[in-house]
């Protein structure tokens, strides 16, 4: 994630018990979360559509995935991201969080000193931050899930 | 995706229980009220047109697009297959000319579903929230496999 002595500005996104950290660069905008439309036969750990800045942006609950998924409520809060690398330009995805998300300045020895076992291929590193678990998603897995060889 | 051919005109707004969707108006659609069709249930088809001898299937389907055999509507819009039509019936419906529309598509994350084609791949776009509109080809997918899953016989 960094070179030895390069600092990251990171998100830490609270998904239940966990949060994600990840580069800032990869998040759009964070927003309320409201008017999500469901869509009927998709997955599971699809919450829905919104209209974000006029665009359909499926939400994804990926606890779902490992859970009982996030319970929604006040707290909750929509992370829209990039498109994935090599998808198209429109192609903006969000996760759900279960409370803001936090700003964070790391170094990766910051993050070497605390890491932990790891079983979830949808995380690259697992490790604890102030106490919680975290956990550096594995981009690669979760384009992999979005878009399986057979939709592509 | 919808059938290239002749651009789009207009959309039907279907309203189906509490759900409200799209589909764009084309060729490959028949409407027929509720005094042409057989309101005889087969399978799970809940009605049925029957043309030059051939059952054409009609399905209600619940906001889980599963087949429901008790839902009221009052209209069947037949969407024509190689073989044979397949339909879905609907409570209302009205045509949007497609200059009243905001549609915008979109990538449906992740698997497909059953009938192997994205059933859902743009959305009317609406001040703050959106109307699904649904694929042709994802819609007559999901019908024939509702078809072949409950093993309706011509």
């Amino acid at each position: 994630m960094a070179m030895r002595n390069d600092r990251v500005h990171g998100l830490l996104l609270p998904i239940g018990e966990r949060s994600l950290l990840l580069p800032s660069a990869l998040v759009a905008e964070i927003i309320t979360l409201r008017d999500v439309v469901e869509q009927p036969l998709a997955p599971p750990w699809i919450t829905g559509l919104i209209n974000w800045r006029s665009r359909p942006v499926t939400v994804c609950d990926i606890t779902k995935l490992w859970s009982e998924g996030i319970e929604a409520n006040s707290r909750s809060r929509v992370a829209v991201f990039y498109p994935l690398a090599g998808r198209n330009a429109g192609e903006f995805f969000a996760i759900l969080t279960s409370a803001e998300p936090q700003p964070r300045v790391l170094d990766d020895a910051m993050a070497l000193m605390t890491n932990t076992g790891n079983e979830n291929p949808l995380f690259s590193v697992t490790l604890v931050l102030d106490g919680r678990p975290a956990a550096i998603p594995n981009l690669t897995t979760i384009r992999e899930l979005f878009y399986p060889a057979k939709t592509t | 995706m919808n059938p290239p051919g002749a651009p789009i005109r207009h959309y039907i707004e279907l309203r189906m229980g509490s759900s409200t969707f799209f589909l764009a108006n084309t060729p490959l659609l028949v409407i027929e009220p509720r005094e042409n069709m057989l309101v005889k249930p087969v399978g799970l088809a809940a009605a049925q047109r029957v043309v030059q001898g051939v059952a054409w299937p009609a399905f209600s389907l619940d906001a889980d697009m599963e087949p429901v055999a008790d839902a009221p509507w009052t209209r069947a819009i037949f969407l024509n297959t190689a073989e044979h039509g397949v339909g879905i019936l609907v409570d209302d419906l009205r045509l949007v000319p497609v200059d009243h529309l905001r549609v915008e598509p979109f990538f449906p994350l992740g698997p497909l579903p059953p009938g192997g084609e994205p059933l859902f791949d743009a959305a009317a776009m609406e001040t703050g929230t959106l109307t699904l509109v649904f694929s042709t080809r994802g819609l007559i997918a999901h019908l024939l496999y509702e078809e072949r899953r409950h093993g309706h016989a011509q």
